[in-house]
């Protein structure tokens, strides 16, 4: 697949999910160019992981979604079956543990192969000089070997390298990952993140990656989507997020999170409190109960994502002349 | 390994997922209520019968291989002339009891084995081990028939024989059980808060194997009342003045061409216990079977 | 509460897996000072479970020696170990058909069952359990509640040592933060020493006075806190530090 120079490689319109006709998350709205990567950040229950399962179509039973996704430059997909049908064509998925990812019984070489050789995109010849090439990418020598193994014979890295191999086979448009690298030892990931990043830029494909850890995604997205029990509450890129984040739940995260850097044993600021269930009906801001700069507006009446600074916020308070401080 | 011990990605937002769970839990308890209702039905029936038809072994000759609804007798009498509803009903109870005792008593003993060989490990385990293995060479049949030369008619020994021969799968279960249990945080944090093994076998690991326990004595149930009727058919098992479905059985076999009731009755008691009782084990195994995501859309 | 000093004398742990031997620990030997922590540090197969099972007793080295205020690390059936330990996965650190009051209490069976309750109640309200939900069994609470209800069943058996295994992995940042927070807290009431294993190096930085890497059942680096992230002098540290000092390129807010 070629870059696409007319409009964004991937293009997502409103998703919503509700389960048993409650609206549960979102609307979640983003465009990707290709070659880049957008990262889903957010904590447990944020609703992070249902968005994913929404964009290849397996959402479970009791589950709705609504919304359009558009892969390049064809038709909208409006329907979890019509974007099931691409998984493992146009869509691909990298799961949080490889070994989810593999049928202990069968080698990995015979697995990696199965599923371009299944939907007949490629010939069996083409598809293991493919898979030995990809192979090679991820860092092993000896690819032929390789294939031998059973999945139980592979250390955690080894078998999330081989996992991203395979899904890449059928050179998709957009690859989805679901926290890829949290079971890996920490020198692993940044390999493993650098390995997806190169695959997207050299395929033009775009890389939707979920993860709880900004710090870690920041370095390999481009654009940053921060959920808060369900809802957007900031968008935009990433370096500008990073940067100058506007919403006090972006703050306290990015304040809470641990780096390396000058002081030594401390206390660590926080965010009192717990996330609500996106199910959880709530009347104005979801944050509101937890956030040290609450007013009585955030109370009544829900913010709305607006732009500002070249970022998404739905927050009352920002893009007012007061600056938003992180807190204690 | 952080690999091994990282958990899973789950479905975020605790409430869908149980909500699903009470959704399919109403359909699964079908097997449980209909196994329940079954087996209460036996019950309640095998008392209305006695009251209904006497004592079962009251003999009445001149109603000898009287057919059903002649004489009073509901489901026929044999030929001695005892009810057959009345037999049926107070066989049904003696099932009941025979199922009850194995199940219990092959379950503690083969638990106690089973974790204790689990838990403990080492040489206890493998001598544990081979001695279920010895166990389950010996056939069972011609146990029964040698020890039916010393011990004659009496239920306790019935029921401790057939415990003996039945009480392997609980202490395989326990031990793979344990295995897994024994290597979970809270185990080890019992131990660090100083408590001894045999309680943390009874606090932690007990708890632990009595679903798995419950569903594979309510299937055993059935393996139990087999062997009693087919022993007692055999005229292995319980004789008069027992009350036993297998006995009427071997009775009425003699008679089946004239007098099909003799057999047809207790044979289909006997058939209700075992679906009674698979259903029910069934219906915990199901209700408490991890809920696999639930389908696609 | 006395304080205590963990001390490791050229300790060694040998398994067999099948027919190797696999050296979990080769010769490690270190010190904690009293009321301080030790950040461990390592990745999957450093051995830093195993360390922690022999500090706490669980296991006995194949040689060498873990003592614990000059004392060896025994465990003895019906007095609390000296030195406790909090899990990495919370949910699996507690009985899940008992209610969280009675998993806290467990050490104190000594006690009467009044005393026990009211003991676990007070050190549940201490690390923020509210008592309306002292009777709930663990499938309740979150997973940051947990780690919490079980740091509450170490204070109660009166821990000198408390043993941290990668406590807060598998929670959210935000959870991570208040469980670091009220374990510094703690100690700085009780005064306990800790040894804190993580492979992640900011959390370290966080919590640690001294730090002690490992690699292959090897240390490699045993300095204070601030010469090894000044600047450590082992390859392999300054590898790790480079994985993660990645991250401290995104810039903070100002």
């Amino acid at each position: 697949m070629t870059p696409e120079s007319a409009g964004p490689a991937l293009e997502v319109s409103d998703l919503a999910i509700s389960r048993s006709g409650q609206p549960m998350i979102g609307p979640v709205s983003f465009a990707a160019a290709g070659g880049t990567t957008v990262a889903l950040v957010g904590e447990t229950g944020a609703g992070k992981t249902l968005v994913l399962r929404s964009l290849m179509g397996l959402l479970p039973a009791g589950f709705a979604m609504a919304g359009e996704i558009k892969i390049g430059n064809n038709g909208p997909m409006k329907t979890p079956a019509s974007l099931r049908s691409e998984l493992g064509r146009r869509i691909s998925v990298v799961l949080q543990s490889p070994f989810t990812a593999f049928d202990p019984l069968r080698p990995v070489g015979f697995q990696v192969t199965e599923g371009v050789l299944r939907r007949k995109l490629m010939r069996r010849e083409a598809a293991r000089e493919r898979a030995a090439g990809l192979l090679r990418q991820m860092g092993f020598e000896q690819p032929d070997e390789l294939g031998k193994l059973f999945p139980n014979q592979l250390s955690g890295g080894m078998a999330q390298r081989v996992a991203i191999a395979m899904s890449v086979m059928p050179r998709p448009d957009v690859l989805l990952a679901d926290e890829p690298t949290s079971a890996l030892d920490a020198t692993l990931r940044v390999r493993v993140l650098e390995l997806l990043r190169d695959f997207v830029r050299a395929q033009g494909a775009v890389l939707v990656m979920v993860s709880h850890d900004l710090g870690l995604v920041a370095d390999f997205s481009q654009q940053l989507i921060v959920l808060y029990s369900g809802r957007v509450v900031e968008s935009g890129p990433a370096g500008e997020l990073l940067a100058r984040p506007r919403h006090p739940y972006t703050q306290a995260l990015i304040a809470c999170t641990p780096q390396l850097g000058p002081a030594g044993r401390r206390e660590l600021p926080s965010i009192k409190g717990s996330v609500p269930s996106p199910l959880q009906p709530i009347t104005g801001c979801r944050f509101a109960a937890r956030c040290p700069l609450v007013t009585d507006r955030c109370r009544t009446e829900e913010p709305r994502l607006r732009l500002i600074g070249g970022a998404q916020v739905a927050c009352h308070l920002a893009g007012d002349k007061a600056e938003v401080a992180a807190h204690d | 390994m952080s690999a091994i011990n990282m958990p899973e990605a789950t479905l975020e937002g605790a409430g869908p997922v149980r909500a699903r769970r009470g959704e399919r839990a109403r359909s699964r308890r079908g097997s449980l209520t209909a196994g329940l209702v079954v087996l209460g039905a036996m019950l309640v029936f095998s008392v209305v019968a006695s009251i209904v038809g006497g004592s079962p072994s009251h003999q009445d000759l001149a109603s000898a291989l009287a057919p059903p609804g002649h004489g009073g007798h509901l489901f026929g009498a044999d030929a001695l002339g005892r009810d057959v509803m009345s037999w049926v009903g107070g066989g049904i109870r003696t099932s009941f009891e025979v199922a009850v005792c194995v199940v219990a008593l092959s379950a503690a003993f083969g638990c106690a084995v089973g974790i204790g060989a689990g838990y403990l490990g080492g040489w206890l385990d493998a001598v544990l081990m081979r001695l279920a293995d010895i166990q389950l060479s010996i056939p069972p049949l011609p146990l029964f028939i040698a020890a039916s030369a010393i011990i004659v008619n009496n239920l306790l020994t019935l029921v401790i024989l057939i415990s003996i021969v039945g009480w392997v799968p609980y202490a395989r279960l326990c031990r793979a059980r344990t295995l897994v249990l024994s290597e979970r945080g809270y185990v080890a944090a019992a131990r660090l808060a100083g408590r001894r093994r045999g309680a943390i076998a009874v606090l932690h690991l007990l708890p632990g194997v009595t679903t798995e326990i419950a569903i594979l004595g309510s299937l055993q149930a059935g393996v139990a009342l087999l062997w009693e009727a087919g022993l007692s058919f055999l005229g292995l098992g319980l004789q008069p003045p027992y009350v036993s479905l297998g006995f009427l059985m071997s009775e009425g076999k003699e008679v089946l061409s004239q007098a099909w009731w003799v057999a047809t009755f207790p044979g289909l008691a006997l058939a209700l216990l075992v679906v009674g009782f698979n259903l029910t084990g069934d219906g915990i195994r199901d209700l408490f079977s991890p809920d696999v995501s639930g389908g696609l859309r | 509460m006395t304080e205590a000093t963990v001390a490791a004398e050229n300790l060694t742990k040998v398994y067999r897996s099948g027919r190797r031997l696999v050296r979990a620990l080769d010769g490690v030997s270190f010190a904690v000072l009293a009321g301080q922590t030790l950040a461990v540090i390592g990745e999957s197969g450093s051995g830093k479970s195993t360390l922690t099972r022999l500090i706490t007793g669980l296991e006995r080295p194949t040689a060498g020696r873990i003592l614990i205020g000059g004392q060896p690390a025994r465990l003895r059936s019906g007095r609390p170990a000296r030195a406790q330990l909090i899990f990495q996965d919370p949910a699996g650190s507690l009985n899940p058909h008992r209610k969280v009051w009675k998993s806290v209490a467990e050490p104190l069976r000594h006690l009467d069952r009044k005393a026990r309750r009211a003991a676990a109640a007070a050190m549940l309200t201490r690390v923020g359990i509210d008592s309306d939900r002292h009777g709930d069994r663990p499938g309740r609470f979150s997973g940051g509640q947990l780690q919490r209800v079980a740091i509450a069943r170490t204070l109660v058996a009166r821990a000198d040592v408390l043993l941290c295994d990668e406590p807060t992995s598998a929670l959210d940042v935000s959870v991570q933060a208040q469980i670091l927070n009220l374990l510094r807290e703690l100690q700085q009431d009780i005064g306990f020493t800790c040894v804190f294993v993580t492979h992640d190096l900011a959390v370290a930085q966080v919590v640690a006075d001294h730090i002690l890497v490992l690699r292959d059942g090897q240390v490699r680096e045993h300095a204070t806190a601030a010469e090894f992230f000044a600047g450590p002098r082992d390859p392999y540290s300054r590898a790790l530090i480079a994985a993660t000092g990645r991250r401290t390129q995104s810039e903070r807010t100002p």
